[in-house]
């Protein structure tokens, strides 16, 4: 099904993208099966594959942010359509028909395929991604790369994590070492070119170390409070705003007489208390203590 | 060890773990979930492998 046949962009993309892995795939299947392998029949059967994904592997990248996304799309394909829906943590009503929401759980479920579970890691651990690059003060193109990187590896490592639950101190370690390689990679050019021998970076291990645990439990309560009904919801995020809404705003918007919303908020939170997201904190934060060396994989 | 945290103190955790979040911008986190593409393909690739292995 090749659909960006009346597209030129469309189509010299697709050309592009082939003349660039078509033989790389050739390669892996040779390495594959060493020697005993027909090529033609090979190459015949990937292209076959290719055109059935066309549509999927050509959509342009999206730009919600005026990034410049071409030097990403050539490199990871788009989902199309079915990512663009605006991030909301607090409302989705999207979530996958995951009973059991625990790190590990996700991992296994993404690692089997399944898309939503995936999206729920990114929902969860992006935010500790983005603290540690932003640790190293790299700018956005340099924070884009280092997190293409951390997250084309876990992809690739996903089944093959020998703790799953420990996937928050392994992303960290993986983001801070992509980070330190970036820094060290401009500090090596800037020094060959003007001598100047500063502003680099060096992020201490204990503060690495800190920023895993105040991450995870950013991510836990966020989870949490996802868990919770969606009144609750409301009511925790119209406190929680910044500034916050008055009880007054609270209860022209939400209907709740002005003298409940102590009692509700108290209940919200006891309910917040009781969730499995948050039952999970105290033991999550034992087994973050992996770092050091290369990260268990 | 959270258990004994008061009200007071949830709301701020959860007030930081919201800023957190809103501080990551929706570029980011597009790029982690199309990461997820290369998950399917590399199945993909995998399962080409060993059809072509049997062929």
């Amino acid at each position: 099904m090749m659909t960006g046949k009346n597209d030129d962009a469309a189509s010299s993309r697709e050309d592009s993208f082939l003349a660039e892995l078509v033989p790389q795939v050739a390669e892996h299947l040779a390495e594959q099966h060493a020697g005993d392998f027909d090529a033609d029949a090979g190459r015949t059967r990937f292209l076959t594959w290719l055109a059935a994904h066309a549509t999927e592997l050509a959509a342009p990248a999206k730009d919600p942010a005026g990034t410049d996304y071409a030097k990403s799309a050539g490199k990871v394909p788009d989902h199309g359509p079915s990512v663009t829906a605006p991030v909301t943590p607090l409302t989705r009503g999207n979530k996958s028909a995951l009973n059991d929401s625990s790190v590990a759980a996700l991992v296994t479920h993404a690692t089997q395929g399944d898309q939503d579970a995936w999206y729920e890691l990114v929902e969860r651990y992006a935010p500790l991604v983005y603290r540690i690059c932003t640790r190293y003060r790299l700018s956005s193109n340099d924070i884009e790369d280092v997190e293409q990187n951390v997250w084309l590896l876990l992809v690739e490592q996903l089944g093959k994590l020998r703790e799953p639950a420990a996937l928050p101190g392994w992303l960290a370690t993986i983001t801070a070492r992509e980070c330190l390689r970036v820094v060290t990679a401009a500090h090596k050019t800037e020094r060959q070119g003007t001598g100047l021998d500063d502003s680099v970076v060096f992020v201490d291990d204990t503060v690495i170390d800190q920023e895993i645990l105040a991450g995870e439990r950013n991510a836990v309560l966020r989870a949490a409070l996802a868990e919770l009904p969606p009144r609750c919801q409301q009511l925790l995020s119209m406190l929680l705003s910044d500034p916050p809404h008055s009880y007054a705003e609270i209860h022209a918007k939400l209907g709740i007489p002005v003298g409940s919303i102590g009692p509700q908020r108290a209940r919200c939170l006891d309910r917040l208390r009781r969730s499995s997201a948050f039952a999970a904190l105290g033991e999550d934060e034992i087994r973050i203590d992996i770092r050091g060396g290369e990260p268990g994989v | 060890m959270y258990d004994g945290w008061d009200d007071e103190r949830l709301l701020t955790a959860l007030s930081e773990a919201m800023k957190e979040r809103q501080a990551v911008p929706s570029w980011f986190v597009e790029t982690a979930k199309n990461a997820y593409a290369w998950h399917n393909i590399d199945a993909e690739l995998a399962q080409l492998t060993y059809d072509s292995n049997i062929d």
